[in-house]
């Protein structure tokens, strides 16, 4: 699993590499697997589940021990909270789209911010975040970068990269995206001689 | 399968279990509009032996009357299980929910893998570089980068910057007028420093280099010391050959000699040629702050785990084929050698130099290690004196030396070399009470050590108490690694081997 992981980390450093030599670009990507924890979303349900089955034990006609009123509405809320904190697909259908793309948001920028990725003297760094349950990409461009390349070309990466949800391979798709926008960095943000890649190897991402 | 999806399916089953057991009677016994369960207390009370566990769990069961008390005491039984359950699930919950926190990352910086084929990109285009500049030598250029970035910084606001304008594109002196916020730069000290990149055009030849360094900082008669990590980027002209090691080690006039002293223009005082940055010799082109942060002593007797020490050993390419061509080039045995130098060399310097800082007393090594180096240690002794603090390094002993890459240039040797050792590693205060590390688990770790030597020389091993030169009392050779008696300086690797880097698992790259 970590050999996998290794490997993989290394393709994608190795691609990230190439598209640097032949552009004065400096991506970072990001691949995390969730932008929020959302626990908010599953005490909600554990609570409505635990509701209703409270209304069941009290309104229905037979007559219940209390012992069991006791412990099975407690086991309904653990039961309602599980289910939606451990099934990602219904955590997902239950949080809002609105909710779920700010969330990836808020975490794209913060990590930008703190991996310091706008430390760049022409400000040529390029954030790309791709947060798996989410299902959302996106791409923060510092201002040099975001000026150098018309906005219809800009958005047609971004697409590449939000398609990479609907491809049955997803991680290889990652790696695809990066390397079909390459030439879009290397026309736009042409290699300088005697250019430094400015971004240090150990960013800070802890936020 | 992990830990967490059998137990969160264990508590589910559990609950199943549960359900499908207590609700099939309990249908089939509840009564519509019958008493409540206290009512059905009685009954239990017929069966004397369970009627203390049934009046402290309360009539267990509704319909308790037509079971037996056996079943009520089984169904009491079951009800602490489920609590239990209840309670390790939420404690399970929350320690997954806590984990789910550090969500799982993949993020585009180097592996050991990216970082390993670097270096040998690196290592690569320094012997094409090798091919078209014989005279290039690792070690004097890292020497001369030192150099640069150690005057830089400590010239920061005095007049004697504009020495440097032959060497940097763009010096700026602080020409703050006013005093009390000027920057004083001084106590520069460089941990580290390694070419990261090597670049050959075919007009400009560009350098590199990453340093990790600390020093102080006066401000406002304010003190603050940063550990910083800079890339600095060197290059020529192409076709620009470099120098012997006196004029790559001191600044000085790329044309005649002089020792550095330039108009603000680049003109050499001495010939009056004017110093074009990059014409004759390396020139700063730009440098850029990887990382910066403010250097506390209160970490001192913090110890981190120690990272690596299982790591594969990284050789340098066809290591051995390169060992026996280092050999061949000093008339040697390569097996005889290495055995020598293992012996008398490696653990020899591994034991002085641990124990040096076991005493926080330097100077009786300071003939084995470079000026660098020296200063770095010096560094860390400084802060612990400070502090009265001792870092003990007791019962130290070698398992393993592996030799892992050679390096010959026209006027220096490198030798690196892997050492598995063990140590009891403690921070000892005055009173000697431990405050951090361990005087009775030993610190099993490794490290690599890279020893130069000048090119040409015969000799591994000496008399380490006396100066490799004269021979005189290795005693009074001070911090610039001058022998007080024959006034020659032996920290060059002039003579014999000096240790110049010491690098750590994690951290080494080849
Ligand atoms: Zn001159
Ligand atoms: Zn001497």
């Amino acid at each position: 699993m970590d050999n996998l992981k290794n490997s993989y980390k290394k393709d994608l450093y190795s691609v990230i590499e190439d598209i640097e030599s032949n552009s004065k670009v400096e991506i970072v990507t990001m691949i995390k697997s969730q932008s929020g924890v959302y626990r908010d979303i599953s005490f909600f349900y554990g609570a409505v589940i635990l509701f209703l089955a409270y209304s069941f034990f009290m309104f229905s006609p037979p007559e219940f021990d209390v012992y069991l009123i006791y412990f099975f509405t407690i086991a309904a809320f653990v039961i309602g909270f599980s289910i939606v904190e451990f099934i990602s697909p219904i955590k997902s259908i239950l949080i809002s789209k609105k909710r779920k793309n700010k969330q990836v948001e808020i975490y794209a920028r913060a990590i930008f911010q703190k991996a310091g990725i706008r430390h760049t003297k022409d400000k040529i760094g390029v954030f790309i975040y791709v947060s798996v349950f989410e299902k959302q990409t996106y791409i923060i461009a510092d201002r040099g970068a975001e000026m150098s390349m018309p906005n219809e070309d800009w958005e047609e990466i971004k697409t590449k990269f939000q398609n990479v949800f609907s491809t049955p391979n997803f991680y290889q798709a990652v790696i695809e995206s990066l390397q079909s926008s390459k030439p879009f960095f290397s026309k736009y943000l042409p290699p300088v001689e005697n250019d430094v890649n400015e971004l240090p190897d150990n960013l800070d991402v802890d936020i | 399968m992990k830990l967490y999806k059998l137990l969160y399916i264990s508590v589910i089953a559990l609950f199943a279990f549960f359900l499908i057991n207590s609700i099939l009677p309990q249908v089939t016994s509840a009564r519509p509009g019958g008493g409540h369960s206290y009512s059905s207390g009685s009954s239990s009370s017929s069966s004397s032996s369970s009627s203390s566990s049934s009046s402290s769990g309360g009539g267990t069961y509704s319909g308790g009357s037509s079971q037996s008390g056996g079943g009520s005491g089984e169904f009491t039984w079951l009800g602490m299980l489920i609590l239990v359950s209840i309670v390790a699930a939420a404690v399970f919950i929350d320690k997954y929910v806590t984990n789910r926190k550090e969500a799982k990352e993949i993020l585009s910086t180097p592996t050991r893998e990216n970082f390993r084929e670097n270096t040998d990109k690196v290592e690569k285009a320094i012997k094409e570089l090798k091919k078209i500049d014989p005279n290039f030598s690792k070690t004097l250029f890292l020497d001369f980068a030192s150099s640069i970035y150690t005057k830089y910084h400590s010239w920061y606001d005095k007049p004697e910057l504009k020495n440097l304008v032959p060497y940097m594109l763009n010096v700026r002196i602080d020409n703050n007028k006013d005093e009390a916020i000027k920057k004083h730069i001084y106590n520069i000290v460089i941990g580290s420093i390694h070419i990261s990149e090597v670049k050959l055009q075919s007009a400009t030849q560009g350098i590199v280099v990453t340093i990790e360094a600390n020093y102080s900082v006066k401000q406002n008669n304010k003190r603050t010391r940063y550990i910083v990590t800079e890339k600095w980027n060197f290059f020529r002209d192409a076709g620009v050959l470099s120098h012997e090691p006196e004029k790559m080690r001191e600044l000085s006039c790329p044309n005649c000699g002089a020792a550095a002293n330039f108009t603000d223009a680049g003109v050499c005082e001495s010939c009056g040629t004017l110093i074009k940055p990059g014409e004759m010799q390396w020139e700063l082109l730009t440098s850029s702050i990887q990382n910066q942060e403010v250097f506390e002593t209160g970490g001192l007797a913090y110890y981190a785990p120690e990272k690596g020490t299982g790591y594969e050993t990284l050789f340098q390419k066809n290591y051995k084929n390169e060992f026996e061509v280092f050999a061949k080039n000093n008339n040697v045995e390569f097996e005889v050698w290495k055995n020598n130098f293992e012996t008398k060399v490696a653990k020899q310097y591994f034991t002085k130099i641990y124990d040096a800082w076991s005493t926080n007393n330097l100077n009786v090594v300071r003939n084995l290690l470079t000026d660098r180096l020296y200063e770095s240690f010096d560094f860390w002794i400084k802060n612990y004196k400070r502090k009265k603090l001792l870092n003990k390094l007791d019962n130290v002993k070698v398992y393993k030396v592996e030799f892992v890459k050679v390096d010959t240039d026209k006027f220096y040797e490198s030798v690196t070399i892997r050492i598995a050792a063990s140590c009891f590693d403690y921070v000892q205060n005055k009173e000697g009470k431990v405050e951090g590390g361990s005087k009775s688990i030993p610190r099993v770790f490794t490290e690599y050590w890279t020893f130069i030597r000048r090119s040409g020389v015969k000799i591994d091993d000496y008399d380490y108490s006396k100066c490799p030169n004269c021979g005189a009392p290795a005693n009074k050779i001070g911090q610039t690694g001058i022998c007080d008696y024959c006034d020659t300086k032996i920290s060059n690797g002039d003579f014999s081997w000096v240790l110049s880097i010491i690098t750590q698992d994690e951290v080494y790259k080849g």
